[in-house]
């Protein structure tokens, strides 16, 4: 905080600069607040996560999960878990989006955006119950598909499992998916398909050579936003799974909650290996946006 | 480098109307204008030629060939569109290049032909850039560039200038014009800026209320207008109240004078009608009169005067040479007189004068007739 | 270049052999008039996606209001009878207003100010606000949790400031959405000049803020108060993982031993954050550029 005013405040007289640091004051509960409950956590972390937690000493012991192959098995299966919900999420939510679009009718628009915008808020305790009224053990459509003859959990299918977390992934990935990628889809102008299509091209060559390229960009921007929203979601992968199935987000709890596998310089540690993924997500989508930007002025 | 015919168009939207039997021949290599108020179905007509929107009646034959079924992408038709529709993704030559691509051209060639039409265009410095690194000037180049690439048998531009700056705009459309007669493409014209119909077409096509109100060459169109719609929609026209004296020998009566004025001859005899005149023709005569060869007369007060450049207009509020004029002719609308700048002095606002109809020049209208391109949208 | 080589031949491959046979008069035909129409493809798509949607929502309605035998309200009265219901929605609504109000008195005003004085800020200001799509709540509870904890040198958990922890905590993760939402609203209003004009009146800084701009921003102030609303009310990792009976905590224990209750309960959960999101479309269709999605991991 003292730098933040002092930068604002340099070089002016000396009447404004008792102004600035009263206006500066307003900016004070924000500092506060962030650093107590942000900056201050965070520097807790990434220092527990590199000090051994019984003795205090400064140690890598913490991060040796990356040194061992069974202890990668929850990034593996968080890779696993994201990287499929987030292909599902994104490609039928693009074609969703392109659905939206080519109806052309604003009545299907507004219904679609806003149910994409109450289905993308939906997460946690509430969707894992209602796929377990769906598809759980006696779940709704279970049920009814039994009494078809099929037989979805003989077939070894299972609600808590890296197949059955995708498809609720997918419950709020998609229409996220949608929201994302309305604006870009919407900027696509009529009159590039139809320049394309007077200068002799066919629906493929314009689709390969001018809509491909140009979505391209806001189109892997919005799966980075997918996959780190599917990699750090904590709430739903819990209640569907009591914590059976070994996520990165499930171990890092485990590891400050629990009584035997309590060690919370590990959980630092995982803490930091989940952010820097998170990190590498938000950061290559920022880049991405600002070319975006340039190519759609939305 | 074709002839295009539209024969007998029609489309509409649901309940509008938007083209209504519309017929014409474009001539091989020859400029033709739409123009017309907003609304009055320039591109629809447009876009059906080029074969985004199918008629629902009418064809629509390039060099006696029938194109009204083929898709645009077989057509070998270029077109530049109102916001250019560059593609964002690519670079000038990119874009430029796109139709000789799409047409798998042999790479050597393509690569003359878009060094060619780059330098043709003054585009060479910006062959690397992307649309959104281009001046609106430069992107309409390119966009010209890019039609004009795949040797289209018909151009078709919408409103290619109506983005660009008043400078800008009148620089690219001589040079459309003279690319134009340079490639002797038969092209067509959508705009609603009436100079830039004028002053580069062959022909002019005047529409209103999706059909053609009138087809003729620029100086057809502006000199003697065939239709009061025409003639009120280009450029500025004074329209006098007269009374038919005589439809058989064309003459009319105004202010107890009578005169044969063109135009007259046919209408009804006591009618009242309307002397169509332009600004620029009315001669200001000045305190002394002078001879009236057969003229009218208007005599007002001065209340404005707009500085125009070269000219100055002046709008007049008649004054009634005697009370009578006013019982039996209803007073003119505002007069519209222009003069050189350099003589307005004489005439400042409040001030009177009077000015000669040349009734040569002008043209007689039945009364009804003479609708304002305002009210008529 | 000569104007020749590009006149040169074009014609008879651009164009197909359709010679015109009859005489052109009898060329003119009638068509059937297409109207936009929806596309097949689109309405397939749409449909399938309304289904996949609406199902688990169906389901839940099922489970909800059965007693496992007909249909019946009864397990819907169970719930919102239910003391344990009542005690952890009470405490939900307690944060969630808590955080709302804290959000609005602390965001508001620094974004006033770093709109009217402090624009070189921005940047870091931007840069916080994509900080909590880094640290996701699974990430900020392990750092909440070492810094604050049970076993933490500061234990706020087991002091009277324990509820200050979950808010703060609830602050950071609605940081990002409450300061854009403000942001956005204060940018589509001239601060600046309504400040100047406002001052030139005689008026203080407060007074001109809480009199002018406060009016001025309305909408904002209310899609930011209903995210940080709908996040709070829905917020399950923070809660569960430090130990406050929420109601999202409360839903995923009632329906291990009572699942028709649980079921009911969801319902409930639903139209909580229906009602929220809702209401923050129908904001941000007035207010352009206002995100209606969280789009953070949950
Ligand atoms: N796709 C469409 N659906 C319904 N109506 C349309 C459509 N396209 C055009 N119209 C209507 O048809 C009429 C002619 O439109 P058009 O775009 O051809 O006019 P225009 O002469 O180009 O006008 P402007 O100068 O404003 O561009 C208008 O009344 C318009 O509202
Ligand atoms: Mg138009």
């Amino acid at each position: 905080m003292r730098s933040l005013t002092a930068r604002t405040d340099a070089g002016t007289p000396a009447a404004a600069r008792s102004r600035g640091g009263r206006a500066a004051l307003a900016l004070l509960p924000l500092a506060v607040l962030i650093t107590a409950f942000l900056l201050v956590p965070t520097v807790a972390l990434v220092w527990g996560s590199f000090h051994d937690s019984k003795t205090g000493a400064f140690s890598l012991a913490n991060y040796s999960y990356l040194g061992h192959p069974l202890d990668l098995i929850p990034f593996r299966n968080s890779l696993e878990l994201s990287l499929a919900s987030t292909l599902v999420g994104g490609l039928v939510g693009l074609l969703i989006g392109q659905a939206i679009v080519s109806s052309r009718q604003p009545l299907i628009q507004e219904i679609a955006t806003t149910f994409s915008s109450v289905a993308a808020n939906f997460a946690g305790v509430p969707l894992a119950y209602a796929f377990i009224a769906t598809l759980g053990n006696s779940g709704l459509l279970t049920l009814f598909l039994r009494s078809n003859g099929i037989d979805l959990y003989d077939g070894g299918f299972k609600l808590y499992s890296v197949l059955g977390l995708t498809i609720v992934y997918a419950y709020w990935e998609i229409p996220l998916m949608v929201l994302v990628m309305l604006p870009p889809l919407q900027a696509m102008k009529r009159s590039w398909r139809e320049a394309a299509e007077i200068l002799g091209a066919s629906r493929w060559q314009y689709l390969r050579s001018v809509a491909i390229p140009i979505l391209m960009t806001p189109f892997i921007s919005s799966l980075l936003l997918l996959y780190a929203n599917a990699f750090g979601a904590y709430a739903t992968a819990y209640a569907l799974t009591t914590g059976f199935v070994s996520l990165v987000p499930i171990e890092i709890s485990n590891l400050i909650n629990g009584d035997v596998s309590y060690d919370p310089g590990q959980a630092d540690a995982l803490a930091v290996g989940l952010a820097v993924i998170m990190a590498v997500c938000i950061g290559g989508r920022a880049i991405l946006e600002r070319r975006s930007t340039r190519w759609l002025d939305r | 480098m074709s002839r295009l015919e539209l024969i007998g168009i029609n489309k509409r939207f649901g309940d509008q109307i938007a083209v209504s039997d519309f017929s014409l021949t474009v001539e091989d290599g020859e400029l033709v204008s739409f123009l017309g108020p907003s609304g009055c179905g320039k591109t629809t007509t447009l876009r059906m030629t080029a074969g985004f929107e199918s008629p629902d009646s009418g064809a629509v034959i390039v060099d006696g060939v029938d194109v009204t079924d083929l898709p645009p992408n077989k057509r070998g038709m270029g077109m530049v569109f109102q916001g250019y529709a560059l593609f964002p993704n690519m670079t000038a030559a990119e874009n430029v290049e796109f139709g000789l691509a799409v047409r798998k051209r042999p790479a050597a060639e393509r690569q003359t032909r878009v060094a060619e039409l780059l330098d043709l265009f003054g585009l060479a410095r910006v062959a690397e850039s992307y649309p959104h690194q281009m001046s609106g000037g430069q992107q309409q180049r390119v966009a010209l560039a890019r039609a004009v690439a795949i040797q289209p048998g018909v151009l078709l531009l919408d409103e290619p200038l109506s983005a660009v700056d008043a400078k800008v705009r009148e620089e690219l459309r001589t040079e459309i014009r003279r690319m134009q007669v340079q490639l002797h493409i038969t092209t067509i014209l959508v705009t609603h800026d009436q100079s830039e119909a004028l002053s580069i077409s062959d022909r002019v096509v005047v529409m209103s209320r999706g059909a053609i109100e009138e087809v003729g060459t620029p100086t057809q169109i502006y000199a003697e207008p065939r239709s009061a719609f025409t003639a009120g929609f280009i450029g500025a026209m004074n329209e006098i109240p007269v009374r038919i004296v005589s439809g058989a020998g064309g003459v009319v009566e105004r202010g107890g004078r009578r005169v044969t004025a063109p135009g007259a001859a046919g209408l009804v005899d006591g009618d009242l009608a309307m002397l169509l005149i332009r600004p620029e023709l009315l001669e200001p005569l000045g305190s002394t009169g002078g001879s009236l060869n057969g003229d009218l007369t208007v005599t007002g007060r001065v209340e404005v005067q707009t500085f125009l450049g070269a000219t100055t207009r002046l709008l007049l509020a008649e004054l009634p040479a005697n009370p009578d004029d006013r019982s039996v002719l209803p007073a003119a609308r505002r007069l519209a007189v222009d003069v050189p700048s350099a003589t307005a002095g004489r005439w400042p606002a409040g001030s009177e004068l009077a000015v000669r109809i040349p009734v040569a020049a002008s043209r007689v209208i039945a009364d009804g007739t003479a609708i304002q391109p305002g009210g008529h949208a | 270049m000569s104007g020749t080589s590009i006149a040169g031949e074009a014609t008879e491959e651009t164009l197909p052999a359709m010679i015109v046979a009859a005489e052109k008069a009898g060329k003119a035909r009638r068509r059937v008039n297409r109207g936009p129409r929806v596309p097949v493809w689109a309405i397939v798509v749409l449909t399938l996606s309304a289904v996949y949607f609406l199902l688990p929502l169906y389901a839940t309605a099922v489970y909800g209001f059965s007693n496992g035998k007909h249909f019946t309200l009864q397990p819907l009265w169970d719930g919102l009878g239910d003391p344990g219901f009542q005690t952890s929605l009470r405490l939900s609504l307690f944060y969630s207003v808590l955080t709302t109000l804290l959000a609005l008195a602390v965001v508001a005003p620094t974004a006033y100010m770093v709109e009217l004085r402090f624009q070189r800020l921005r940047s870091t200001i931007e840069f916080l606000s994509i900080l909590p799509f880094v640290i996701p709540p699974i990430i900020l509870v392990v750092g909440l949790s070492s810094m604050y904890g049970i076993k933490s040198p500061v234990n706020l958990l087991a002091s009277s400031w324990a509820p200050v922890l979950l808010m703060g905590g609830y602050f950071i993760l609605t940081l990002p959405f409450t300061f854009r939402a403000i942001d956005n609203a204060l940018r589509a209003v001239d601060v600046r000049t309504l400040t100047e004009a406002s001052s030139s009146l005689g008026a203080g800084t407060i007074r001109t803020f809480m009199k002018v701009i406060v009016p001025s921003i309305s909408l904002g102030l209310v899609s930011a108060a209903l995210l940080a609303f709908t996040t709070a009310m829905g917020e399950f990792t923070l809660a569960a993982l430090l130990g406050y009976p929420t109601f999202p905590v409360y839903l995923l224990n009632v329906n291990g031993w009572q699942p028709h209750m649980g079921e009911a309960l969801v319902l409930v959960s639903f139209l909580i954050t229906w009602a929220g999101v809702i209401a923050l479309a129908a904001v941000a269709r007035r207010t352009p550029g206002t995100q209606v999605v969280r789009g953070g991991p949950m």
